[in-house]
């Protein structure tokens, strides 16, 4: 059973105890091919060799290069084209959760304008859907300027959550989800107003950050009546392609980060299923955002050995210290030859454990550097968790990291956001429109 | 009387221009699938070329929202009979003052010109309300037009056939043609 990895931070995480022998015993890209299968729904038929969720269009089917373009001038003939791929936006479920990471996010928070009420609110919903349903598409958005921006959506996802003032500012505040508030304050937060809160977030995802760019800001334009952007930031990956699909990925401090987290293999742990949980909200998911820096510059002083330490991993291959591979379980009550713990006990894989399965979340993080300094640093990750249950699988976990963590003296939460995110819509709804009934 | 719209800025038409998108079929569940049957029986004298095709339909119509006391709505209207069909009003549900307006080349540059005679949409083909080029002209609005509200949109056939869809107003920054009279008074249209 895995032991899920928990992180307020930058998760060195990686992998954590999980000892699933399918991964163990079996090179990356198989493993990966597994995940990706799961991640986009599609058909095992339609997963081949490196192809794996690059390969697949929106409906699963295997692409066919050549075909599928929305701009007839692309060059839909070239073998590494792959603008043309679009993953689902209609469903159970919103797209860009457990959706196979894109490389690229631009991550919004709006404050609603003081006249909006809750028709207006509907209003704004109903014109996002539309414009989601364009742009992820490969259609220009209705009133799009730029509409051959639209043109190669690269996978792009499109995720709306509300924040607690989507309720309390238009009238709905009766109809606010109880866990729908701030985060507590814990001992490690700087928190900036300048990267926190916000009544709607809008994630935007995708492979090319030229169509991410355009539908991030054609949907700001589209809602500029009735809400100003409160913060919006910018993150990446590694780019479609340049590492294998399977790799875990690495954050700015070289760790491979969150490979223990679920990865949408297990929807129980991610998506409201609760009966009594309102309509909206069934299928839907809760959404925490955490700006967290991370000091590299600090970080530049440690050496190896160290850093190590410090999370109770290899930074090379993610093994625990305690020996095996980046999937194997750490041996918690190992010690060294000086009698001391082999792991210590502050390191982060010791501190992010739990050994309650139902805790897992689903993280899906992106790394942040803010333009212009690279030295002194301003980097760091774009935290970005969703679990079914914020109050069971998260607050928890990150109550315990807050107050003993050995990551935490090279990190720092500087935002700090939460969001309900409706459930999917069918043809012909619009987002979180049982809100509204 | 006629009367006379100046582009701004002429860059502004070549990008509207080169946005068109009449080829483009919508998905969007609008009000033009059922307004265009409508239309189809209204329009008397037309006939589908295509079984399964509505005879006229909007796609893609939406409004500039605005809280001046003119707009514009925009759309690509669709032709699917084998005959001309000729338009030769407009009304709206936001105020009683509306024109069909066009763009022609007048002494050397584009302008704006109210179409006295209506427009003519060629069998099988699509005709463009856009920024910049042809439009629904909206005027006199006793109240603003807010983002997301739907205006009801009416075209008046030569034949006395009629052809309503919905269309919803959106925020947008662009479509402010001049808006100048020959008498000369000149408003910025929103």
């Amino acid at each position: 059973m895995d032991q899920p990895t928990r992180s307020a931070g930058p998760a060195p995480a990686g992998p954590a105890p999980a000892a699933e022998p399918r991964r163990t015993d079996q090179p990356p890209i198989p493993r990966g091919v597994r995940r990706r299968d799961v991640l986009v729904g599609g058909g095992g038929a339609a997963l081949g060799a490196l192809a794996t969720w690059a390969g697949l269009r929106a409906d699963g089917t295997p692409t066919d290069e050549g075909a599928a373009s929305s701009d007839t001038s692309a060059p839909a003939t070239a073998a590494d084209y792959r603008g043309n791929l679009t993953e689902p936006w209609q469903g159970e479920h919103q797209a860009g959760i457990v959706t196979a990471p894109q490389g690229f996010l631009t991550l919004t928070a709006y404050d609603l304008a003081d006249h909006v009420d809750a028709l207006r609110l509907e209003r704004l919903l109903r014109i996002w859907t539309d414009g989601i349903s364009r742009l992820a598409a490969g259609r220009p958005g209705l009133t799009d300027t730029e509409p051959e921006l639209a043109a190669h959506p690269a996978r792009l996802t499109v995720t709306v959550g509300l924040g607690p003032g989507a309720f309390e500012r238009t009238g709905l505040e009766a109809r606010r989800p109880a866990w729908l508030a701030q985060l507590p304050p814990y001992s490690i937060d700087a928190l900036e107003d300048a990267w926190s809160g916000g009544d709607l977030a809008v994630q935007v995802c995708g492979e090319d950050p030229s169509t991410v760019a355009h539908a991030a800001r054609y949907l700001a334009k589209e809602a500029a009546d009735l809400a100003t952007v409160r913060w919006a930031q910018h993150g990446f990956r590694n780019a479609a392609g340049q590492v294998p699909e399977a790799m875990t990925f690495r954050n700015q401090f070289g760790q491979l980060d969150g490979s223990s987290n679920l990865q949408g293999e297990e929807g129980e742990h991610v998506w409201i299923t609760d009966p009594d949980a309102p309509a909206w909200l069934r299928g839907g998911t809760t959404m925490v955002v955490r700006r967290i820096h991370m000091n590299l510059d600090k970080w530049d002083e440690l050496d190896r050995p160290g850093r190590e330490v410090i999370v109770g991993r290899r930074l090379g291959d993610g093994a625990p210290l305690t020996g095996g591979d980046e999937f194997t379980a750490p041996d918690l009550e190992a010690v060294n030859e000086l009698g001391f713990p082999a792991i210590d006990a502050a390191a982060h894989i010791r501190r992010a454990r739990t050994d309650d399965p139902t805790q897992r979340i689903l993280r899906r993080p992106y790394s942040y550097e803010a333009a212009p300094s690279v030295i002194p640093s301003d980097t760091g990750q774009i935290f970005i968790a969703f679990q079914a249950d914020l109050e069971h699988q998260f607050l928890p976990v990150q109550a315990r990291l807050a107050e003993l963590d050995l990551l935490n003296q090279w990190t720092t939460p500087i935002g700090s956001a939460v969001f309900a995110v409706p459930r999917g819509v069918r043809e012909g709804e619009f987002l979180a429109q049982d809100l509204f009934a | 009387m006629k009367r006379t719209l100046t582009l701004t800025a002429a860059l502004a038409l070549g990008a509207a221009l080169a946005g068109c998108t009449s080829t483009v079929p919508s998905e969007q569940p609008s009000a033009a699938a059922s307004a265009a049957s409508t239309a189809a029986s209204d329009a008397g004298s037309s006939a589908a070329s295509e079984p399964g095709l509505a005879e006229v339909a909007i796609t893609d119509p939406w409004v500039k929202a605005t809280d001046t006391e003119m707009t514009g709505a925009f759309g690509t209207l669709e032709n699917n009979t084998d005959v001309p069909i000729h338009v030769v009003a407009v009304s709206s549900s936001v105020t009683d003052r509306n024109e069909l307006h066009e763009m022609v080349m007048q002494d050397g540059s584009m302008v704006m010109v109210e179409m006295e005679e209506g427009f003519v949409i060629e069998p099988g083909t699509a005709f463009v309300l856009e920024p910049g080029g042809n439009h629904l002209m909206l005027m006199d609005l006793a109240a603003p037009v807010e983002v997301g509200e739907d205006v009801e949109l009416t075209l008046e056939f030569e034949d006395g056939g009629t052809f309503t869809w919905i269309a919803p107003a959106r925020t947008f920054a662009g479509a402010n043609e001049e808006y100048v009279e020959s008498e000369a008074s000149a408003t910025p249209t929103p």
